[in-house]
């Protein structure tokens, strides 16, 4: 396996395409985001698109020859974690609500 | 020339991987499909030098906020068998505004001169320079994030800790 | 840093403190009811309210990160206001429920400190940090009537739909650090306008749109609204109030200093298509808000529309100093953070523990059986309507004024006609409550904190409305401010 170092430099790969490859996981999870119903795969492709935002700061950075946009990441990092944990604790609540609550009673809200 | 199909590689599992996440019939699927799509955009950091986020990418995302999605998929599964319906958007409306970002994108990328990609620096270590800057330049948002992960672990608390008080209820 | 930093951002300390004072007292005080816990936070409030004030024009705090000036200031003043009432209002509503939630407290004040950070944020870090501490506090505070299914579901949509708008933001914001090679707003500006321009222009133009669909989200523009009416209704009537003032203020602050930082070179190619949003987002809003009977839904629709009211302002910023479109957006949302909290502070009030009141029926009469309540609700609702010599009048006269001064006639006349169409559904209430025989059981809202509110806040509309002066000029001084920052 060659080593990291000359595997950065080496590479015929520009900004460009790190940016591309951005915004095809962006537009990917938005789709999901649209169109999927099931809760869990809307919440993942969020995730998604936050994580694309983070290839294009990262390539920025890079190029830019600057590390601001690192540290960036890693707020946009901390985020995602406290809204996956407050996400879920939500979601947990209401399944468990769904199973003692009438189904019809918020049937109404949903639409 | 290798590196470059390397990169190749890791690019297509990261773009198939999401595509799973949002075409998968199955939530357990889906689940994979980000991981292989996290992993891969980990892949993408260690490209770019970006030795410490690459970590920080596997311990965050892969480690804690996959399993935790997993752990929900479990916990709800059978319900969510029953598709929670949630008419967030009309489809038609979003699906021109969703191709509409992508072709702005594409176009914006193609239209733009981007620098050369022969003057790059050496990759050097980057945590030194990560440290220097929070309590630098970043130190306001570095110490305010305190208060929004506290703000998340009373939001989470409080929905388990409500529970909890309403099963004792029923015993 | 040094300590005169941390003086400087004293208001944010001392709610930050309460929050951790509130969490502790809960713990450590065991008592019945939750009086002691809405004391302590009330102290803290009135703390960084007494604290307010600090720094002068073009002081910045923590390196950049900060602005603590006069535009800071009134915005801080605004969600301090809006604190303090929803945190009595919600003290009422939140105990009625079977296990008392005590987070609601620190919650509040959390969500406070980061409006408002957004309010003072030079960079876009420390912005997307302040906004997520804000809205994660919200999605958990819509989430929080334990009993309601409807409340939780509402908390989960404003989650995901949040996130989601704040991917768009973000990726905004790693567009505009692309091509300018930094966070920094008013560093941002001078490249911008350095001789040779912004080489990746572009990605600069599209950094800004992306920001700007992102914050849409938050404020509820039309087509980025949909959100709104269901998070709105779920939501407990106290938290729909602080949310639908406080976010909105807190991205109006925001979307100025985008605007100012972004300059002419944006928002010139930009002019139609916000000049569209505006004039779709007012229309939208005003007329699905007519067809409404539940009234936490028509006062969500009716959101909207205010949020396409003060966007029309945005387009009519001329960006010099003192600019008049400025000055009428900051006076727009101080009175209108009074008269929303207060109206959703009465729909509590009367709508009783479930909300099953909410309805328009159940306004049915109340003039009978409470003319004080009903009294007050009126000046709310004339003043949400623009009627004079309300609060909410001058905030429409001040912006549209300007808007015509700068020569958008047309948005003017839309946004005349359209204030005549939202008068017919905010007199209908008046109507229903004046003109109406009672019916059913009568609410059995008397709570001294709700009255205290929406007394002070009718007052303060009224005092507004006839002596504009004071608050005018507080808000010329901060949009004197936001251009000295550039």
């Amino acid at each position: 396996m060659p080593d990291l170092q000359s595997l950065g430099d080496n590479l015929q790969v520009g900004l460009e395409h790190y940016l591309t490859l951005s915004v095809m996981l962006f537009s990917i999870g938005t789709l999901g985001v649209i169109f999927r119903r099931n809760v869990l795969v809307m919440f993942m492709s969020v995730e998604l698109m936050l994580t694309s935002v983070n290839i294009s700061l990262v390539a920025f950075s890079r190029y830019l020859d600057d590390l601001n946009g690192h540290v960036l990441v890693l707020f946009v990092l901390a985020v995602a974690a406290a809204e996956a944990g407050v996400g879920l604790a939500i979601l947990v609540e209401i399944f468990k609500k769904r199973d003692t609550v009438d189904v019809d009673e918020f049937r109404q809200l949903m639409e | 020339m290798i590196s470059t199909v390397i990169w190749c590689l890791f690019a297509g599992m990261t773009v198939m991987a999401a595509l799973a996440v949002a075409t998968s019939k199955n939530v357990v699927h889906c689940g994979f499909g980000l991981l292989f799509s996290l992993l891969g955009v980990c892949a993408m950091y260690v490209f770019l030098g970006a030795d410490f986020l690459a970590a920080t990418q596997v311990i965050v995302y892969v480690g804690g906020i996959l399993v935790l999605i997993l752990f929900g998929v479990m916990m709800t599964h059978r319900i969510t068998a029953t598709d929670l319906k949630s008419e967030l958007v009309q489809p038609v409306a979003a699906l021109i505004a969703a191709v509409a970002i992508l072709v702005l994108s594409v176009g914006m990328i193609l239209e733009q001169v981007w620098p050369a990609k022969e003057h790059l620096d050496p990759i050097t270590p980057t945590t030194h320079a990560f440290g220097v800057s929070f309590l630098t330049d970043y130190l306001f948002p570095f110490e305010f994030a305190s208060v929004l992960l506290l703000v998340a672990l009373i939001g989470a608390a409080m929905f388990t800790r409500d529970s909890a008080g309403e099963d004792s209820d029923h015993v | 840093m040094s300590w005169s930093d941390v003086s400087l951002i004293a208001p944010m300390v001392w709610l930050v403190l309460g929050g951790v004072a509130t969490l502790l007292v809960d713990a450590f005080v065991p008592r019945k009811g939750q009086g002691h816990l809405l004391i302590t936070s009330l102290v803290f409030v009135v703390l960084a309210l007494a604290s307010l004030g600090r720094g002068s024009d073009g002081t910045e705090a923590f390196g950049g990160a900060l602005a603590i000036d006069s535009f800071a200031n009134f915005f801080h003043l605004t969600f301090l206001v809006v604190a303090l009432m929803s945190l009595a209002v919600g003290s009422v509503v939140f105990a009625r429920e079977e296990k008392p939630v005590a987070e609601f407290y620190p919650l509040i004040l959390f969500s406070t400190v980061g409006m408002m950070v957004m309010a003072s944020a030079l960079d876009l870090v420390t912005l997307f940090v302040g906004l997520e501490t804000m809205s994660i506090a919200l999605y958990v505070l819509s989430a929080s009537q334990r009993h309601s299914l409807f409340s939780s579901e509402a908390g989960f949509k404003y989650l995901l739909l949040g996130a989601f708008s704040s991917a768009f933001l973000l990726f905004g914001i790693s567009l505009i650090y692309g091509a300018t090679q930094t966070f920094h707003l008013p560093t941002i500006f001078e490249r911008a306008h350095a001789a040779g321009g912004i080489s990746m222009y572009a990605v600069y133009m599209g950094g800004w749109a992306l920001i700007l669909v992102g914050l849409a989200f938050k404020v509820a523009l039309v087509p980025f609204h949909m959100w709104t009416p269901d998070v709105y209704e779920g939501a407990p009537s106290p938290i729909t109030g602080f949310m639908a003032a406080g976010v909105k203020a807190a991205s109006f602050a925001v979307l100025l200093r985008v605007v100012w930082t972004a300059s002419d070179g944006f928002f010139s190619e930009a002019a139609p298509l916000m000049a569209g949003l505006a004039i779709l987002t007012m229309s939208f809003g005003n007329v699905v808000a007519l067809a409404q009977t539940n009234l936490k839904r028509m006062l969500a629709y009716s959101a909207i529309a205010h949020a396409g009211y003060i966007f029309v302002g945005l387009c009519a910023t001329s960006l010099r100093v003192g600019d008049p479109a400025a000055k009428g957006i900051l006076f727009y949302l101080f009175s209108y953070a009074l008269m929303n909290v207060g109206t959703f502070a009465l729909v509590s009030l009367v709508s009783g523990r479930d909300g099953e009141r909410c309805d328009l029926d159940g306004f049915r009469g109340l003039a009978r059986r409470n003319p004080l309540v009903s009294a007050t609700m009126a000046i709310l609702l004339l003043s949400l309507a623009g009627v004079p010599p309300t609060a909410g009048f001058w905030g429409k006269f001040y912006i549209f004024e300007a808007a015509m001064r700068e020569g958008h006639t047309t948005l003017v006349v839309i946004a005349l006609l359209n204030s005549a169409v939202a008068m017919y559904y905010y007199l209908r209430v008046i109507v229903v409550m004046y003109m109406r025989e009672p019916e059913g059981e009568a609410y059995d809202g008397h709570s001294p904190q709700i009255l205290a509110t929406i007394a002070a806040a009718a007052v303060a509309i009224l005092w507004i409305g006839l002596f504009p002066g004071p608050v005018s000029e507080l808000a010329r001084l901060g949009v004197t401010a936001l251009a000295h920052s550039f």
